[in-house]
């Protein structure tokens, strides 16, 4: 699915991440890994920035980088 | 003495934990090759050393890279680390320890914030833990101390055990009958760019450990309600009008604080080392002991712990809301309009830092992920209107604008606050400009992690507090200390003799035709090598509508800017420093060519453009030395800060 079509309070599981290596293995540090699951949070309008939960941390991630996770909502 | 290392992802208390086991003695250090700060302290029979936080082994940034090697060191001579987790985010935290596991590094882990877990009604089952991970699980509070008994027990009996393997299968291959591990191997290799990694192998690893970790986690962790609150808490605090108007306030409050806390402090230092400059100018028989040690020493002390009070009330403030967890939502509202610069919200704390001095800004831009950006902030961030620039500031604002013609809008305060936004708004344009032009390859990443709200850990504020002010005082200060010694050299020796300078004395109050007469001190200052060096860049400095006199206060100051009152009260011969003689001083002031006065508005705005513009601080081009690794960065800051404020200074006198 389209990782904006996620709203606040729902969650889903990562299934996929694209971008270069490097880009993944820093998402990766950042716990966005597969099977994961994340919950979106509040993001406020024109922030520029989304908020995710995920392993039981607030993530705040670029839009643009945000929408490289590939997500199934559950 | 073995090395015990702490490990840990950001936030997870280990700096608590290294103050509860060593106190205050502690030793602050770099790590070679690097500028990252090494501290180690003693705890029983180790020397324990905290590690900067790190996400993950295959992370990039300068602070982890240092981690990331100190692990992969202790892999080979199997010294323990204590790994320390946050409760709260269990399953994340073990998703690093399980990288630390395949190295096979005799480990403790410390489940850490037990009081979190109580007040959230969590329950963890440590033996369970224990079991699966291969090694002791301990549950304690970094904050009181509450564990610390049974963790001092197993570190004191070398309970360290190497944990078990979690996913070494995926890395492992069989050699002449030998296992060969080859993660260590790969992690050793991986960097941002380059990475021989196979990512799949590691989205399979990360899944594999996933599924553990959670089948686990599913057990032993229930609820999570302070994560729950601070989400509630962030719907206000990074709201758009909301959050944006809680920011300004909390930047009032801490800015006011800054000031108005720390000027008593500042006028009682300024006032005894004042005092202590006279006793031993009168105490002390040896004429140039007595000189150098009330006009060379004691002002060089004085200008450095001058300052302390500053700096001490800043990182206190900067502190607190860095433990409440309020300093990361700051970064975060700042995002946006940082982006049109170049820059991102991880560089808020430095540019909020250089209020009050560029240095620790300097040193703080560590934190920043992307290199060009870092860079790009350290070369603009000495334009910031540091704590510095303000005793310049408040003696020219004075003279341009005299009190009494101030109305309901104080024309002096909207000046200052104009240079202040002149400050920034150069930093940013300058920042903008250095991302573009830099050459410096960008990796483009940026994610921050929102801690949640916490009560700050005031043992950790003043801890954090009393190290960053003291590494003020001995980095800076040692520079501080010299060029003021050497400035007092220039100043005290002349190249003439004494009886000639005392004949021109003489002349020059003969000629003065019933006028203030001189003092020996302002002729002895003419002809002293610094006075030469006045006249010799006159030159150059009259388009801006400066004498040999300001140049030899700008000389002075090229050192540290906060100098200039300083000189220009010797120069002036006021013989004290304080404010209104030295305003009284300069407004009398005559241009002996135009007979008009010398400090009219054109020559203030002038002066108080190319103090804004000019990099006027040797400590701050030693720190970004030290932080870019060569002379040539603070090489090209200087000149074209120089050139800026030269450009300014001279548009500004002409026009007016």
């Amino acid at each position: 699915m389209q990782t904006t079509q996620l709203q606040e309070g729902e969650r889903a599981i990562i299934t996929g991440l694209q971008g270069s290596v490097s880009f993944r293995n820093y998402m990766l540090a950042n716990g966005i890994a597969l099977g994961t699951i994340v919950t979106k949070n509040y993001s406020p309008a024109f922030s520029k920035l989304t908020n995710l939960t995920v392993n039981g941390k607030m993530l705040s991630l670029k839009n643009a980088d945000y929408e490289m996770i590939e997500l199934v909502k559950i | 003495m073995t090395q015990l290392a702490l490990v840990g992802k950001p936030n997870a208390g280990k700096s608590s934990l290294f103050n509860l086991l060593t106190g205050l003695n502690q030793k602050i250090a770099n790590y070679s090759g690097a500028t990252v700060d090494k501290k180690s302290g003693t705890f029983l029979q180790y020397e324990v050393v905290d590690l900067p936080g790190i996400k993950s082994l295959i992370s990039v940034s300068l602070d982890e890279q240092i981690t990331k090697n100190a692990v992969l060191e202790r892999s080979v001579s199997k010294y323990p680390i204590v790994f320390v987790a946050t409760a709260m985010q269990l399953s994340e935290n073990l998703m690093l320890f399980s990288e630390i596991a395949d190295l096979q590094i005799p480990s403790i882990v410390v489940i850490n914030f037990k009081d979190e877990l109580e007040k959230n009604k969590i329950e963890i089952d440590i033996n369970k833990l224990s079991d699966w991970l291969g090694c002791p699980v301990i549950l304690m509070n970094s904050r009181n101390g509450d564990g610390l008994n049974d963790l001092e027990h197993a570190v004191k009996n070398n309970q360290f055990n190497i944990p078990n393997a979690i996913c070494l299968n995926l890395y492992d291959h069989i050699e002449d009958g030998e296992i060969i591990n080859t993660y260590a191997k790969k992690i050793e290799a991986s960097n941002a760019e380059k990475s021989n990694l196979d990512p799949n192998d590691y989205f399979k690893r990360q899944k594999i450990i996933g599924a553990q970790i959670r089948s686990v986690s599913a057990n032993i962790l229930k609820g999570n309600r302070l994560l729950e609150r601070s989400k509630k808490w962030d719907r206000i605090f990074l709201h758009p009008i909301f959050g944006l108007m809680f920011f300004l306030l909390t930047m009032l409050i801490v800015f006011q604080s800054v000031f108005y806390l720390s000027s008593i402090p500042m006028d009682w230092i300024d006032a005894s080392f004042a005092s202590l400059s006279k006793w031993t100018a009168q105490n002390i028989q040896t004429s140039w002991l007595a000189d150098i040690i009330s006009n060379g020493i004691l002002p060089g002390l004085g200008g450095v712990l001058i300052f302390i009070p500053q700096i001490a009330i800043l990182f206190l403030l900067l502190g607190i809301l860095e433990h409440s967890g309020y300093l990361a939502r700051i970064s975060f509202i700042a995002n946006r309009f940082l982006s049109n610069f170049g820059l991102s919200g991880q560089s808020v704390i430095p540019l909020m830092s250089s209020w009050a001095c560029a240095i620790p800004a300097i040193m703080s831009a560590r934190i920043i992920d992307n290199p060009k950006e870092r860079m790009a902030l350290i070369f603009a961030a000495p334009l910031m209107t540091c704590s510095a620039r303000l005793p310049v500031y408040t003696i020219l604002i004075a003279i341009m604008f005299p009190s009494e013609n101030a109305g309901f809008f104080n024309a002096q305060g909207l000046m200052l606050l104009g240079l202040y936004v002149l400050g920034v708004l150069a930093t940013l344009l300058l920042a903008a400009f250095m991302h573009k032009r830099s050459g410096i390859e960008s990796n483009n990443l940026w994610s921050l992690e929102l801690p949640v709200y916490r009560v700050p850990n005031w043992r950790n504020v003043l801890y954090n507090m009393y190290h960053k002010t003291k590494a003020f005082v001995v980095d800076a200060g040692k520079v501080i200390f010299i060029v003021s010694m050497v400035l007092w050299l220039l100043s005290s020796f002349s190249p003439r003799s004494q009886s000639f300078i005392e004949q021109q004395h003489q002349a020059l109050n003969e000629d003065n035709n019933g006028g203030k007469p001189l003092s020996i001190e302002a002729v002895e200052l003419e002809y002293s090598y610094a006075g030469y060096l006045g006249k010799i860049i006159e030159p150059v400095i009259q388009p801006l509508g400066y004498d040999w006199k300001i140049g030899i206060a700008i000389i002075s100051s090229f050192a540290a800017r906060e100098v200039f009152v300083g000189a220009l009260s010797t120069i002036y011969s006021v013989g004290s420093e304080e404010e209104g003689l030295i305003k009284t001083r300069l407004k009398n002031e005559v241009n002996q060519k135009t007979g008009e006065p010398r400090y009219n508005v054109a020559t203030c705005l002038s002066l108080l453009l190319f103090y804004a513009f000019a990099l006027q601080c040797m400590s701050t081009m030693a720190i970004v030395k030290k932080e870019t690794g060569s002379w040539r960065y603070p090489m090209l800051q200087f000149i074209v800060m120089l050139v800026m404020a030269y450009a300014a200074a001279f548009i500004a006198y002409q026009l007016f």
